[in-house]
């Protein structure tokens, strides 16, 4: 890894209050991922990200971080302060920016990045192999297109 | 109820000049003597005099349950004449700015180089607009927009027009032009200002749980005393006793628009087949539609034109007048007009060398608004009621009251049933609340006003 | 598992749907004021912000386009599916619920809902989703225009009794009263010709008598005003279908009977064949004939043709009116008529809520509403040439959507630009088991 990407993963690391994580595991009674996947584990978890953060190298590279929703459950329970969302937050947008995100999804319309793809598994176990096309759409980019459909 | 807390409590003062944004009580001194919006504006512009201010405001009742409350009004001195000029803001402009937490923006000084201002609720940020330099206006909208889908409901820019800072630059709001006839977006570009964004979607504005049944009611008397099929800029027009201005207008079912919290929609969304392409439009500036109205067919052309690269139609209507007429049809005139005044006089191009004025027949009203501060692109529609020989007067009287209040003008003027007594009741009902809220309002409304606020007898 | 052909319970002993709460919201109304977020948000925090509220008022400006965004209130809610922690439900009057207490806001309902209708606060980062006020929402008594309006109304349900009726009466009258049937029938000096039956006749006899050309007419002329009412009113093997259907469970169909052209060819095989034989082909086996002639003063259904009957019954486990749907000629030729018809049932797309209702999907026999493009928001158009005009939609429709129109008659909101749609065509669909 770069030090330019180095420093980036060090920013977000500090920004995301890593450095002050306890190890109490409160991030992860309240994470919702633990009801998503059945495959949930350490590796995935607020902690596990954190850790594969703290320990290196290429945290932006790994699987892991793009599993998580996003919800900031972790961030609320924690005693510390650290927010876990931000670290994963973060670490998906680095990969992006550095050309390694293929376990995101972007919207079809806008190309923003919208959901993570292990997310989207879950949304089709859910509900079924469906072709519908409003689900690649980010979530504004789909009231637009609502709107021009019937209106 | 205690009457600060329809305000936001806080303003922006942003130093161009070194980047600096730096937040500022709002001083319960100046709310009590200035109420709000345009009146404030003169106290802030005083105030920083020096640092050749553009100042934003909103009112008390922006983005309350008062109708129309949708206003901001935008101070400044015009790089035309030099003078002093209130320009109301409205579709969602005054509403975002206040759900940004924000009573007013003071821009000071100029930037070196081309700058964005963002707003939101608990962050101001200024940030390059290199990129945006030299987009027209839905270019620069879309560019800014695409950066966060979904977000910036009111974008005030300026175009190419700006740019140039030719006098006769407007400030636009998202697409479309708004009511600045002072020739602001000359002062932005001066000020290498592109775009200030408004991404509101906060708010926290003080209401009452029957404010949405009393702004019902107002609502119901209203619609009671308009004609049916009245609506849209058609009613804006046939209160002037003018013609439509273009084809299209009357054509249904046109889409009629409102602004903040309006039950009026006064703006007519002009949508045409043209060739391959569409031209659409929200007819925002009824004076400037009316302006280009002896182009005839392509008097909405030229009016969308005008929208595109944010020139005031009312102007370079009257630029194209003083032409020949053959200049006015050469490809690209508007073009011509984004250069400096001064050129286009050396170059003798078209150009007038004032504010234009509202364009249509003289009358006490337009005589009154020409005098006043306000922009001349506020419609001299007459007030009913009022008593003979006073119609210009009770103009003058519910623009201030209203620009001072954050409720749109236009809406004051067309409904007659409407008054500061009905307006101050969202800001209080028990009496001495209201004698107390109608003492100021009444006193900011005589400064704003000068000699001309005797109240109608 | 979200199954998505089951059919919800909530019907009435009329088989109307009743818990369906909705805001029904006319586009051609709004102003765009935003005045529904204003009260949305007052009414449940107090103050006014655009964020609070669980309505949002989009504008696309460029298009002039206006719309409010809120929670439709599904019958089949793809939010409640998703939600990992259950924090979604729907109770008895039909209103889909968040518990604001549970929630965490992972905004998986938001990803799930085909419009993007729960709805984040950018500041507080909570998601939240239309509750409909308790049952009086602020936002219909609020806004200028009335644009928005509380359902749910009632449908015109009466329309199955004149149906039922006319059914009866045409059975009655087709089968046991009249001599002959509607393959000829003569009523003094009126004569009613299957179309289809001519076509053949003169094909194989290679004569027209012009005489008998007007009344082989009449049931065309019939179509071309209504549609294929005969289908739907009319044909007495349809109402034995109708009738008796009801009982079948349905497994959906093999991989040959998919395709609503079959038909067609089934007509055009008729033709052909009475041509080359010499006589009639398709009239000794068709089904409607025979229920007609299985009426006779002897031969009270009796007789080997009709063998046809229950073949052309036991179809009915594929799915509803499956003959009438892809093998029937007399119904291809309808609908090669109605195709140039002078009528159309629409569902207008101002009135209909589409994916959170489907009902008109869920009850139309010969199955030509697209349900996927309801999924994907849009107000599918209905073919006329499949259409058994028995008006069931418009029947069961609780907001207005369905209708019958003019052919001329503009309806729904045409076209979309910068946005490519591509649903799945209105073929059948095997049903999840």
């Amino acid at each position: 890894m770069s030090e330019e990407l180095e420093k980036r993963v060090e920013q977000i690391m500090t920004e995301s209050g890593v450095f002050r994580c306890v190890e109490c595991g409160k991030c992860v009674v309240g994470c919702p991922m633990a009801k998503m996947y059945a495959s949930f584990s350490f590796e995935i978890s607020p902690r596990g990200v954190l850790k594969k953060a703290l320990l290196g190298p290429d945290p932006m590279k790994d699987e892991s971080i793009w599993f998580c929703t996003e919800c900031n459950a972790c961030t609320e329970t924690c005693p510390e302060g650290v927010s876990c969302r931000d670290l994963t937050a973060g670490l998906r947008k680095l990969a992006v920016e550095v050309g390694m995100a293929g376990q995101g999804l972007f919207c079809q319309h806008c190309g923003k990045l919208f959901l993570p793809s292990h997310v989207m598994k879950y949304l089709e176990e859910r509900l079924g192999k469906v072709q519908w096309q409003f689900l690649h759409l980010c979530p504004p980019c789909r009231r637009e297109r609502y709107v021009l459909l019937n209106s | 109820m205690n009457w600060l807390e329809f305000y936001e409590g806080r303003g922006l003062v942003v130093d161009l000049a070194s980047g600096k944004v730096r937040q500022e009580a709002l001083k319960p001194e100046d709310a009590e003597a200035k109420v709000g919006g345009a009146a404030l504006n003169v106290a802030l512009f005083q105030r920083y005099a020096e640092s050749d201010p553009i100042i934003l405001s909103t009112g008390p009742l922006t983005a309350s349950f008062a109708p129309a409350s949708c206003l901001a009004v935008m101070t400044a001195k015009s790089p035309v004449n030099g003078n002093l000029y209130h320009v109301p803001l409205t579709w969602q402009a005054g509403a975002e700015l206040k759900f940004s937490g924000l009573d007013y923006i003071v821009l000071l000084a100029q930037a070196n180089k081309p700058v964005m201002l963002r707003v939101r609720r608990g962050q101001a940020e200024l940030t390059s607009a290199e990129t945006l330099w030299g987009k027209d206006i839905p270019e620069t909208v879309r560019t800014v927009r695409s950066a966060n889908p979904g977000d910036s409901r009111s974008i005030l820019a300026i175009g190419p027009a700006g740019e140039g800072k030719t006098p006769y630059a407007q400030v636009n709001q998202n697409f479309w032009g708004t009511l600045d006839k002072a020739g602001f977006g000359a002062a932005w570009g001066r000020k290498k200002l592109k775009a200030l964004v408004m991404t509101g979607m906060g708010g926290r504005v003080k209401v009452d749980p029957d404010h949405p049944a009393l702004s019902r009611q107002l609502a119901e008397e209203i619609k009671k005393g308009m004609p049916a099929k009245m609506t849209g800029s058609t009613a804006i027009f046939k209160k002037l006793g003018e013609k439509i201005p273009g084809p299209g207008l009357l054509s249904s079912p046109a889409k009629h628009f409102a602004c903040f919290h309006c039950p009026f929609p006064c703006q007519t969304f002009i949508e045409r087949k043209k060739s391959k392409a569409f031209l659409r439009f929200l007819l925002t500036d009824p004076g400037g539609a009316m302006a280009f109205r002896n182009r005839g067919k392509r008097a909405f052309d030229s009016l969308a034109e005008c929208f595109r690269l944010g020139l005031e139609p009312m102007a370079a209507a009257l630029c194209f007048e003083s032409a020949k007429g053959e200049e006015a049809g050469k490809p690209g005139a508007f073009s011509n007009l984004l250069q400096q005044g001064e050129d286009l006089l050396e170059r003798g191009l078209p150009n007038i060398q004032k504010l234009a004025p509202w364009p249509g027949p003289e009358n006490d009203i337009t005589a009154i608004a020409g005098k006043s501060s306000f922009s001349t692109g506020i419609p001299p529609i007459a007030p009913e009621g009022g008593a003979a020989g006073q119609s210009a007067r009770e103009w003058a009287r519910r623009v201030a009251f209203s620009m001072i209040l954050g409720v749109c003008p236009l809406l004051m003027l067309i409904a007659s049933t409407l008054n500061e007594e009905k307006l101050i009741a969202f800001m209080g009902r028990e009496d001495k609340e209201i004698a107390a809220n109608m003492g100021r309002l009444r006193g900011a409304t005589r400064d704003l006003l000068g000699e001309m606020a005797d109240p109608p007898a | 598992m979200l199954n998505l052909n089951k059919t919800s319970s909530d019907r009435n002993s009329s088989g109307v749907k009743t818990n369906h709460p909705a805001l029904v919201f006319d586009p051609r109304l709004c102003t765009g004021c935003r005045t529904c977020e204003m009260v949305c948000a007052q009414s449940h925090f107090g103050t006014v912000s655009s964020g609070k509220a669980a309505i949002r008022s989009l504008c696309l400006e460029e298009q002039g386009k206006i719309f409010s965004i809120y929670c439709q209130h599904c019958q089949e809610p793809l939010c409640l599916e998703v939600c990992p922690i259950k924090a979604i439900s729907r109770n008895a009057e039909g209103l889909v619920c968040l518990d604001s207490k549970a929630c965490v806001d992972c905004g998986l309902c938001t990803a799930a809902c085909p419009e993007g209708a729960p709805l984040r606060d950018p500041e507080t980062h909570r998601v939240q989703k239309c509750d409909l006020c308790k049952g009086e929402p602020a936002c219909v008594a609020a806004c200028p225009s009335q644009a928005l309006r509380y359902g749910p109304a009632k449908s015109p349900s009466w329309i199955r009794f004149p149906r039922w009726a006319v059914q009866a009466v045409a059975f009655f009258l087709l089968v046991i009263v009249l001599v002959g049937t509607v393959c000829s029938l003569s009523l003094g000096d009126f004569n009613l010709t299957c179309p289809v039956g001519f076509l053949q006749e003169i094909v194989a006899s290679q004569t027209i008598i012009l005489a008998t050309i007007a009344s082989a007419l009449i049931l065309l002329v019939l179509t071309v005003f209504f549609g294929r009412v005969f289908c739907g009113w009319l044909c007495p093997f349809g109402f034995i279908l109708d009738l008796v259907g009801r009982f079948f469970p349905r497994f959906g169909n093999p991989k040959i009977l998919r395709a609503r052209q079959t038909k067609y060819s089934v007509l055009a095989a008729s033709i052909v064949g009475s041509a080359a034989v010499g006589h009639q082909v398709f009239c000794p086996v068709c089904p409607i004939g025979t229920v007609c002639r299985s009426y006779g003063v002897k031969d009270f259904f009796f007789g080997s043709g009709l063998a046809v009957i229950p073949v052309a019954l036991a179809l009915e486990i594929g799915e509803k009116r499956n003959w009438c749907r892809y093998l029937c000629p007399v119904g291809a030729l309808f609908g090669l008529m109605a195709k140039v018809g002078l009528m159309k049932v629409v569902i207008g797309a101002h009135q209909c809520k589409k994916f959170s209702c489907m009902e008109c999907a869920e009850v139309c026999p010969v199955g030509i509403v697209d349900k996927e493009m309801l999924r994907e928001g849009v107000s599918p158009a209905l073919s006329m040439a499949e259409c058994i005009m028995c008006l069931r939609c418009v029947e069961h429709c609780p907001y207005g959507a369905a209708k019958v129109r003019l052919k001329g008659q503009a309806v729904r909101p045409h076209g979309v630009e910068g946005f490519s749609v591509t649903p799945v065509t209105g073929t059948s669909r095997e049903p999840s088991s």
